[in-house]
């Protein structure tokens, strides 16, 4: 960060870009961690809105506003939002009680993941992060690639190429080049749909098709389910349904 | 900046979503944690692009985040599938795979 | 049309054959005589259920029709004297091993057919009367002729090795028929026993039969016998040896005759047929035929020649002491083909074939007249509950005293004849101790055949009054007759003289002795020979009939005038049974329990524990399946994070 906050002090640096990236990626790194942990499910979904809105923030930082658009629509605005209805549908929005207790396997999963986050992290150092490396109109005069040093083109070239923005010269290419993948990922969805319809049509609770099932917490049954679904039965004796006056309830 | 930094950012953000895969059991949170580390691949990709000067990688994440959408459907509805023939979400309980 | 093949060198004084090769006459159709048989064997297993007892017929049939052609091909070879090949197809063709199903026809082929298909035929016509009733009565005639075909095969064959399939499917045959009644238990372990002891046989037969292959590169009889005389003296006397041992197992010789005693579990006429006729004058067939390679080892040719005294005194001596009708026979038959040997071996080959035939006459007649006594005794064998039986079955008895006086060496019965030229041959090439066993054996002979005789047919009954024994019918009455004939003027027609007909036609088939070193013999003239092989059978009837026919034998057989240790030895068959039995089938039941013990212990351990290391092996690496979704998402970033090292390392 030193040599960073160095250049946002001589003013080499693109300052917006820097502190875009850095007030978005500590709220996406928060949240995600945040979500990995939270207890409470509906919590952790909103958590990973909040890393949604943040990953959208650092689109914009690197120069893809179409692709920052597209993550708050898509993303945030309709996938997390059908997680939260399914999380409603199943009534699961209690606490989490499934989360793994045995220590050991906490302790080896995150070490194993510190492991590997290291191995990322010192696979990426070098070529990418050298000064040579910085973006755009910060590039150095000498623009010759080595492998301990990969310059960084930009897309300020791209975009003065296209009076339209990002948004034009991604379409360009997906309308070009990748015409025949965008058809197909237009095909994709239509059957995801279709599954999704035949998928989500109701069965019967079935325990016994699985002779090694093994729940950790009671498995509810049916009142269980009925009750979750559509709320707490009416209780006649609750204030939230007082009765009218004189009625016998 | 050097465009590294932004790896190292989604870097970070795969293996924490690589542990809430490992480590929740709870099936819809664990597909949570699985958008997350889709995510931090988008990032790089953009960073990619970026770092190339061209829109391939942004044409990428698109079709990521469609593809994305598509199986967050499904994958939902099959959770709910199970959900209502299981009673659970707990992923450790079917065990038909046992060997 | 015929050529001359192969001209060989005559010796002086011994004809040698020229070799024809012949597809023309009755030679051409010799493939017909093996043939009509199997057709026959087939023809009636298939229309037995159609034909019932009418397919008998067919076999009886197909039978004379063999005989009516080895009449046809006899009376070629008379006219054109010779070894006739009549080349057939070939069968291997395997590198150096080349053999074809021809068939070589010479002299001694030509008695061996007429007395194989002659008795054969009498006995098949002697079996509609013997068998009648017996429920797989169709069967049995498919055995006969099954029986034939692979005698003829034997008799005809012009390499070793088809002289083998028909010594091997004769062994069979054989096996079929002596188990024919197999729902005795005994009748079975007679058959089995019969067929056992012949494997032992056949195994020396194909050692043998390799030794020659690696001499001679071939297994045909022409080549081998030609060249006979290049082997070298060891091999010869290994190869003497060995088809010796084989011709020990078919002919009932020592140490492997113990089968045929228990093979009288069989039908009477199959005793007749293959015990007494055919299947156990193999031996002597093969030994003959192998003449010129059995001169060339004087050593083996004595053995050959005390192994026929030893057998044909040790049956004599067990005979005199049985009481079975069957059973004296039996042993009787071991000690005449004893007496086939002593020809063979002492040099008489000739001499041996004659007895040969004269021994099917008079033993054929002997075994089917004991199955028209025991046929009118109601199947009782036991010779001390007949007696005076020669009111009632006339003919029989006069036939059987033709056979009884033909084998006790009687002038001029048939028997006389062979056995005393044997005994002459033996003599005169200086085998004295071999000779005066014959004339022992001879004195036995005579006696226990007395005896058998006086004890049926003579004497008063000794049989219970509800018992009413009659002659037989036609069917069976007509081959005694046929056979007494033979019985009574063969042998002199056949060869009055030592060097008679018989020897002289028969000389060009065999190989001359010529140049054997026989020892010096004694003294004796050959009248004086012959006076004494007629007095010894007038002792041996004598004393028999001292014994058995001027006594009160009423009582049945506590009144057995020979007694004793010894007698009791005879009566025991020296225990040979016995011996066998706790010697060889228990250490050969050791070795197999040791070999199933090893089988599935060590072999099937072996693959079963192949199977059992995997199960264990898959036991412990199936837990690797958890099942668990997060266990198998481990293992995958596992997997990943490998990758991902190995690329990290080789990009930096």
């Amino acid at each position: 960060m030193a040599p960073v906050l160095a250049q946002a002090a001589a003013g080499t640096a693109n300052t917006a870009e820097i502190i875009l990236f850095v007030v978005f990626g500590a709220i996406a790194l928060g949240a995600g961690v945040a979500m990995v942990t939270m207890r409470n499910i509906v919590h952790a979904a909103l958590m990973l809105v909040i890393n949604f809105l943040a990953i959208a923030g650092l689109y914009l930082a690197l120069q893809s506003s179409f692709l920052s658009i597209i993550q708050v629509i898509v993303y945030a605005g309709a996938i997390m939002v059908l997680f939260l209805f399914v999380i409603m549908l199943l009534g699961v929005d209690r606490d989490d009680l499934l989360v793994d207790l045995k220590v050991w396997h906490r302790v080896g999963a995150v070490a194993g993941v510190g492991l590997l986050a290291a191995a990322l992290l010192w696979g990426f150092s070098g070529t990418y992060t050298s000064q040579n490396s910085r973006c755009g109109e910060q590039a150095p005069a000498t623009a010759a690639a080595s492998r301990s040093a990969q310059a960084c083109v930009g897309m300020d070239a791209a975009l003065a190429a296209d009076d339209e923005g990002s948004v034009g010269v991604i379409a360009a290419s997906m309308f070009g080049r990748y015409a025949f993948p965008f058809e197909a990922a237009a095909l994709l969805l239509t059957v995801a749909t279709i599954g999704a319809l035949i998928l989500g049509k109701r069965t019967e609770v079935h325990q016994d098709d699985d002779p090694a099932f093994e729940p950790s917490a009671p498995v509810p049954t049916e009142e269980d389910l009925v009750e979750a679904q559509v709320g707490a039965p009416i209780d006649p004796d609750d204030d939230r349904n007082p009765a009218e006056p004189g009625e016998d309830v | 900046m050097p465009i590294g930094y932004y790896f190292a950012l989604s870097a970070l953000m795969f293996c924490i979503g690589l542990a809430g895969v490992l480590l929740r059991r709870n099936a819809i949170v664990l597909f949570m944690c699985v958008e997350l580390m889709l995510n931090s691949v988008n990032v790089t990709l953009a960073a990619a692009s970026r770092l190339w000067g061209g829109p391939d990688g942004q044409v990428f994440v698109f079709f990521v985040i469609v593809v994305a959408a598509a199986e967050v459907v499904v994958g939902l509805a099959l959770i709910v599938n199970i959900f209502f023939r299981r009673g659970t979400l707990d992923l450790d309980a079917p065990r038909l795979l046992k060997g | 049309m015929h050529s001359l093949l192969l001209a060989t060198e005559a010796d002086a004084g011994h004809a040698v054959n020229a070799v024809f090769e012949t597809t023309t006459g009755a030679i051409g159709m010799a493939y017909l005589i093996p043939l009509i048989p199997l057709v026959g064997f087939a023809a009636v297993l298939v229309l037995a259920k159609p034909l019932r007892e009418r397919a008998a017929f067919i076999a009886t049939g197909a039978s004379t029709l063999t005989f009516l052609l080895s009449v046809m091909v006899f009376l070629q070879v008379q006219s054109d004297p010779g070894t006739h090949v009549r080349p057939m197809v070939d069968w291997i063709d395997a590198g150096p091993l080349q053999v074809t199903w021809s068939l070589l026809v010479d002299q001694l082929t030509a008695v061996m057919l007429l007395v194989v298909t002659g008795v054969g035929t009498l006995v098949h016509v002697y079996s509609h009367g013997y068998m009648h009733g017996d429920p797989r009565y169709e069967r049995y005639f498919a055995y006969l002729n099954l029986f034939l075909f692979s005698m003829l095969v034997l008799v005809l064959g012009s390499s070793f090795l088809v002289l083998f399939v028909g010594w091997e499917l004769v062994g069979l045959s054989s096996y079929l028929l002596i188990g024919f009644w197999f729902e005795k238990r005994e009748y079975a372990a007679a058959a089995k026993k019969a067929f056992i002891t012949n494997r032992v046989g056949d195994v020396s037969f194909m050692v043998a039969m390799f030794m020659l292959f690696a001499a001679f590169g071939t297994l045909d009889l022409l080549p081998i016998l030609d060249h006979a005389g290049e082997l070298p003296s060891n091999v010869a006397l290994a190869v003497v040896l060995l088809l010796m041992g084989g011709a020990a197992a078919k002919s009932a010789q020592i140490p492997l005759y113990v089968w045929l005693p228990d093979a009288m579990a069989g039908p009477t006429p199959v005793s007749a047929l293959i015990h007494a006729a055919t299947m156990v004058t193999a031996g002597v067939y093969l030994t003959v035929r192998s003449s010129p390679l059995l001169v060339q080892s004087l050593d083996g040719m004595i053995v050959i020649a005390w192994i026929g005294a030893a057998t044909a005194l040790l049956a004599a001596l067990i005979a005199i002491r049985q009481d079975d009708i069957k059973k004296i026979l039996a042993y009787s038959t071991v000690s005449q083909l004893g007496y086939m040997f002593v020809g063979v071996g002492t040099g008489g080959f000739s001499e041996g074939i004659f007895h040969l035939t004269t021994h099917s006459f008079f033993k054929g007649l002997l075994f089917l007249a004991a199955g028209s006594v025991m046929h009118a005794m109601a199947n009782e064998g036991n010779v001390w509950r007949m007696g005076g039986l020669r009111k009632v079955m006339p003919i029989t008895f006069w036939t059987s005293a033709v056979a009884w006086l033909a084998i006790s060496g009687v002038p001029p019965f048939a028997g006389f004849f062979s056995k005393d030229q044997i005994l002459t041959t033996a003599y005169e090439n200086g085998f004295t101790g071999i000779w005066v066993v014959g004339v022992l054996v001879a004195v036995l002979t005579a006696f226990y055949m007395t005896r058998w005789f006086l004890l049926i047919f003579i004497g008063d009954r000794r049989f219970s009054s509800d018992v009413h024994p009659h002659e037989s019918p036609t069917s069976m009455t007509f081959p005694l007759l046929v056979l007494g004939a033979l019985s009574l003027v063969g042998g002199a027609v056949l060869n009055l003289t030592h060097h008679g007909p018989f020897y002289r036609w028969l000389q060009p088939a065999v190989a001359s002795t010529e140049g054997l070193a026989f020892a010096e013999h004694g003294a004796l003239t050959e009248p004086a020979l012959i006076a004494i092989s007629v007095v010894a059978a007038l002792v041996g009837i004598g004393a028999s009939w001292a014994l058995y026919g001027r006594r009160d034998l009423s009582a049945g057989a506590i009144a057995e005038p020979i007694r004793g240790p010894i007698a009791e030895l005879m009566q025991r068959k020296f225990f040979v049974d016995e011996l066998y039995e706790a010697v060889l089938v228990r250490f050969g039941g050791w070795v197999a329990n040791g070999m199933v013990w090893f089988d599935t212990n060590v072999i099937d351990g072996l693959v079963n524990g192949a199977g059992a290391a995997s199960t264990a092996t898959a036991r412990r690496v199936r837990r690797v399946q958890t099942g668990l979704v997060r266990g198998y998402l481990a293992g995958m970033v596992a997997g990943a994070v490998i990758l991902l090292a190995v690329l990290l390392v080789q990009v930096r």
